[in-house]
């Protein structure tokens, strides 16, 4: 009885202990989900549009294959024009996540983490729940993301983009080999960092990661736009 | 029709095709190569190991019927939403007269002006009415609606905040979901001013009020029974209501519109 009543009363008193630990640690400790992981949900921003301009803004070093780098080279000197988002098309990923007019919001469920668009009310799927890519899947504009937590951090990679999509505003290209790799992680409630790597080698000469700072939005809502043709009359 | 666009119509004809030889061989043909295959471990299976429709509808830990999964209008019915009547087939409509002057405008010129011509939202109806399916997510305080067309999504509130007192007009609205008993409730205002019903072009206005009923009879059947409320383009009320089958074990197929290939640019961007 008394060892009970003893392993009660230390049991009682870690958990005194854990919660106040959480509720003193509030301000530099991230949200957890239930199951305890890290909880990415809410609005999220990015900070600068300095990576939608220029992805590779202070990556060390991004060597562009003859192609990519003749194609790049053609964007720039045309001012970016005909980008895809001129036309109301998807940015892709990773673009779609970085105009800082544009947020986002994560819900976080437990089979996947899904990322609803202010722009465009496009969603993305991260597939959290051990499913490998499809053996065979039509390219797309945001193609097809599995995810998995490396402790805190979300892991999310992506294959399957289609060839419209620009890295940037300014037009680093890529190919249809190309994998992004996103880590995401809550440094504190109200930042997210997002180390994004793009892996195409028939686009660069080697793999190359950038990280991109998020902040939080307040609400939950995020509303709507929408980008619409009109024909000419 | 651009190369884009044939090509997911071809996708989704390969998908229907892969289905239809689904079940009756019971054998993954080449033919699915565009068809996602994700067998879910929370799907009930049959003996023979074949998804069991029939099976009485999951719950959530809350013991609310759990309404999410992969839902398509049921294949061989006509698009409900492009019929002679719309959505609105079988139901008594009493239009105000502008209204029905617009209507009957829309249906002599071939419903010329559809705002997803400009792939402009569908709205909630117009959205569930394609042949393409959508996904629901409910989630503690949150139902999630992902739409396969447009890949476009839709938000209902079910943690009882109040509507804002200024609603920025939008095409999906402002939803607060309740329940009733079984039944998920679903209001919606604070729409855009040019909502289309459906394909026909059943007007509607930023007066209207939506409310859906969800009733998911089964693991592998939905129905939601819709009712138009928007006085300043109806007499009174009215409403209709759809039928969904599951589709088990796949992913949604991203459906980008891409209509400005076939169109000079000029842009508009609302919010």
């Amino acid at each position: 009885m008394r060892s009970l009543f003893a392993r009660w009363m230390a049991a009682a008193a870690a958990v005194a202990l854990l919660t106040c630990g959480a509720a003193g640690a509030q301000e530099s400790r991230s949200p957890r989900t239930p199951n305890g992981r890290a909880d990415l949900s809410g609005i999220w921003r990015s900070a600068s549009n300095r990576f939608l301009n220029d992805l590779a803004a202070g990556a060390s070093e991004v060597a562009l294959t003859p192609w990519a780098a003749a194609l790049y080279k053609e964007r720039l000197a045309s001012n970016g024009k005909g980008r895809p988002s001129e036309r109301c098309l998807p940015r892709g990923v990773p673009g779609v996540m970085l105009a800082r007019e544009q947020p986002w919001k994560i819900v976080q469920t437990p089979g996947a983490v899904i990322i609803l668009f202010h722009e465009s009310l496009h969603f993305r799927q991260i597939f959290t729940d051990g499913r490998a890519f499809p053996a065979d899947s039509a390219p797309s504009w945001f193609g097809y993301s599995v995810g998995r937590w490396d402790g805190e951090t979300l892991v999310a990679e992506t294959v399957g983009l289609n060839e419209e999509t620009w890295l940037d505003e300014r037009g680093h290209p890529h190919s249809d080999a190309l994998r992004v790799t996103e880590r995401f992680r809550r440094p504190t409630p109200g930042a997210m960092d997002v180390d994004i790597t793009i892996d195409d080698p028939k686009a660069y000469a080697k793999p190359w990661t950038v990280t991109v700072r998020f902040e939080r939005v307040a609400g939950d809502a995020l509303g709507e736009e929408v980008c619409a043709i009109r024909p000419a009359a | 029709m651009t190369q884009n666009q044939s090509m997911s119509v071809t996708r989704r004809a390969a998908s229907a095709l892969a289905i239809s030889v689904l079940v009756a061989c019971a054998l993954a043909s080449s033919a699915a190569a565009q068809w996602l295959t994700v067998p879910q471990a929370s799907t009930p299976r049959t003996p023979d190991g074949r998804p069991d429709l029939a099976a009485p509808t999951p719950r959530t830990p809350d013991g609310k019927p759990d309404l999410s999964g992969i839902w398509q209008r049921p294949r061989g019915l006509p698009v409900s939403s492009v019929g002679p009547d719309g959505i609105a087939a079988g139901v008594e409509v009493l239009f105000q007269p502008w209204a029905e002057a617009l209507y009957k405008a829309r249906g002599a010129s071939g419903s010329k002006g559809t705002p997803s011509e400009r792939c402009l939202p569908h709205g909630i109806t117009k959205a569930v009415s394609v042949p393409e399916p959508f996904k629901i997510v409910q989630t503690p305080g949150l139902v999630l609606i992902l739409l396969e067309e447009f890949n476009h999504h839709r938000q209902i509130f079910t943690d009882a905040r109040p509507v804002p007192a200024s609603l920025a007009p939008t095409w999906f609205g402002f939803s607060r979901g309740t329940w009733d008993g079984d039944t998920f409730v679903v209001e919606t205002r604070g729409f855009v001013n040019d909502t289309w019903l459906d394909f026909r072009g059943h007007p509607a206005t930023d007066a209207l009020r939506l409310v859906e009923r969800y009733r998911r009879r089964d693991f592998g059947h939905l129905e939601i029974q819709f009712t138009i409320d928007d006085p300043k383009a109806y007499l009174k009320p009215w409403g209709v209501t759809l039928a969904f089958d599951l589709l088990p074990d796949t992913e949604l197929i991203e459906h980008i519109c891409e209509n400005e290939r076939d169109s000079t640019l000029n842009l508009i961007v609302g919010k």
